[in-house]
């Protein structure tokens, strides 16, 4: 029930409210589905290599197609599955395209990211990476911001800058982060990761 | 050091213990100690999940302004029928060396073409091993080499008024579904700016073993 949550739609709703929400025309339930899973979409083209303007034309594509689609989803409870399978066909077609161009100029260099694993595996990693995400965000403010300082970004961000940041001790920055994690972990196995 | 403390887990993980630190766990790990494992394999995905490259905030603002102020249009199901043309096949791999100049098929795949009224559909079908889903990627195009494929327009897999699979057709005409096959399947792809859909029936294919 959308009644349940608080009134503006967030990604921490559920997909079948927030698909209802876009329905009824809710411009922030659509942000909020976008911003629930960018990562995610974004993530498909960039496991196929693609330059960052074909990933970006994927990632706009597969936003098309959800909005096209939406009155017709019939398991809005299945979204994550849904835009992994699209954005994974619009690589493959990609990848078929590209197959062909390079092969027709003698360029084609290499086999595609993935072509030895069973989609169905595939599938699941990145439901399971998703699930992670959505962890991550779940988590009290103080893990997530210490969870993705500490393992997030590139490089790490050092334990005195996280502990300034926090408004920690240095020294319990470890003891912490072993509780953030363990959070995350029960919070995972509540999704059924 | 306790086997399953996620804390020392961390460090092991991002490789700030030192050789001696790490060896009680690289010893538990090697022993087998499933706790350790799972983990560790936790742990790993944090940090695969953590190399991912960020989305470009310029794609996800082009993706939010996707959905207008008006509601998405409403379900096709209101819309009128309309007629049917049953392809006919006109090329299987299954019966035939590929076309020239067609795309190559990779073996175990499928290769079908099919022709109705002005549209060719051509087909891949793929199936799983251990799996039994069909996955289908296909490309409608016109006869006319001037006209443009058939852009934006719903695909679906079903048995009478059953949807298993459904999809959309990109700017190109193609398209991809996955779904369990099952008597009397077909595919159907209604064009509304031509007044027809185009159905093929999916009975009697095989699909391939990869």
């Amino acid at each position: 029930m959308i009644s349940s949550h608080a009134a503006t739609p967030t990604p921490a709703w559920n997909d079948r409210d927030l698909v209802k929400g876009c329905l009824a025309g809710s411009q922030q339930a659509w942000a909020a589905i976008v911003e629930k899973y960018k990562g995610l979409v974004y993530s498909v083209p960039v496991r196929y290599r693609m330059a960052p303007q074909d990933a970006a034309d994927i990632f706009q594509d597969v936003w098309l197609d959800l909005y096209s689609e939406l009155p017709n989803l019939r398991e809005p409870g299945a979204l994550r599955g849904w835009l992994i399978t699209v954005a994974w066909h619009k690589c493959y077609q990609w990848k078929l395209r590209r197959r062909r161009q390079e092969k027709s100029t003698g360029e084609f260099d290499g086999e595609p990211v993935a072509a030895s694993t069973s989609f169905l595996d595939w599938k699941e990693r990145r439901e399971q990476e998703q699930m992670l995400r959505e962890a991550v965000t779940a988590l009290p403010e103080r893990c997530r911001q210490m969870v993705e300082m500490l393992f997030f970004r590139d490089p790490p961000v050092p334990y005195a800058d996280v502990a300034r940041h926090l408004g920690l001790a240095e020294g319990s920055i470890g003891f912490i982060r072993g509780r953030c994690l363990k959070k995350l972990r029960v919070t995972l196995e509540q999704m059924g990761f | 050091m306790g086997g399953s403390n996620i804390t020392d887990r961390a460090a092991w993980m991002s490789k700030e213990s030192s050789s001696g630190e790490r060896q009680p766990l690289d010893e538990l790990i090697n022993d087998g100690c499933l706790e350790c494992t799972a983990v560790v394999d936790f742990l790993s995905q944090v940090f695969a999940l953590s190399k991912q490259v960020p989305v470009p905030e310029e794609l996800v603002q082009a993706a939010i302004r996707v959905f207008p102020a008006a509601p998405p249009p409403m379900k096709p199901s209101s819309a009128p029928e309309l007629p049917v043309l049953a392809a006919r096949l006109t090329y299987s791999s299954l019966q035939s060396p590929e076309p020239e100049g067609g795309p190559e098929c990779a073996p175990g795949d499928v290769h079908l073409k099919y022709e109705t009224g002005n549209h060719v559909v051509d087909m891949r079908l793929e199936r799983e091993v251990d799996s039994p889903e069909v996955i289908l990627v296909g490309h409608i195009a016109s006869r006319s080499t001037s006209k443009a494929p058939p852009s934006r327009v719903p695909v679906r897999v079903g048995t009478g008024a059953r949807t298993l699979s459904r999809g959309v057709t990109d700017t190109n005409g193609e398209f991809s579904l996955v779904y369990t096959p099952r008597e009397d399947l077909r595919l159907s792809i209604p064009i509304a700016a031509e007044g027809v859909t185009v159905e093929i029936s999916l009975d009697d294919i095989p699909g391939c073993v990869r």
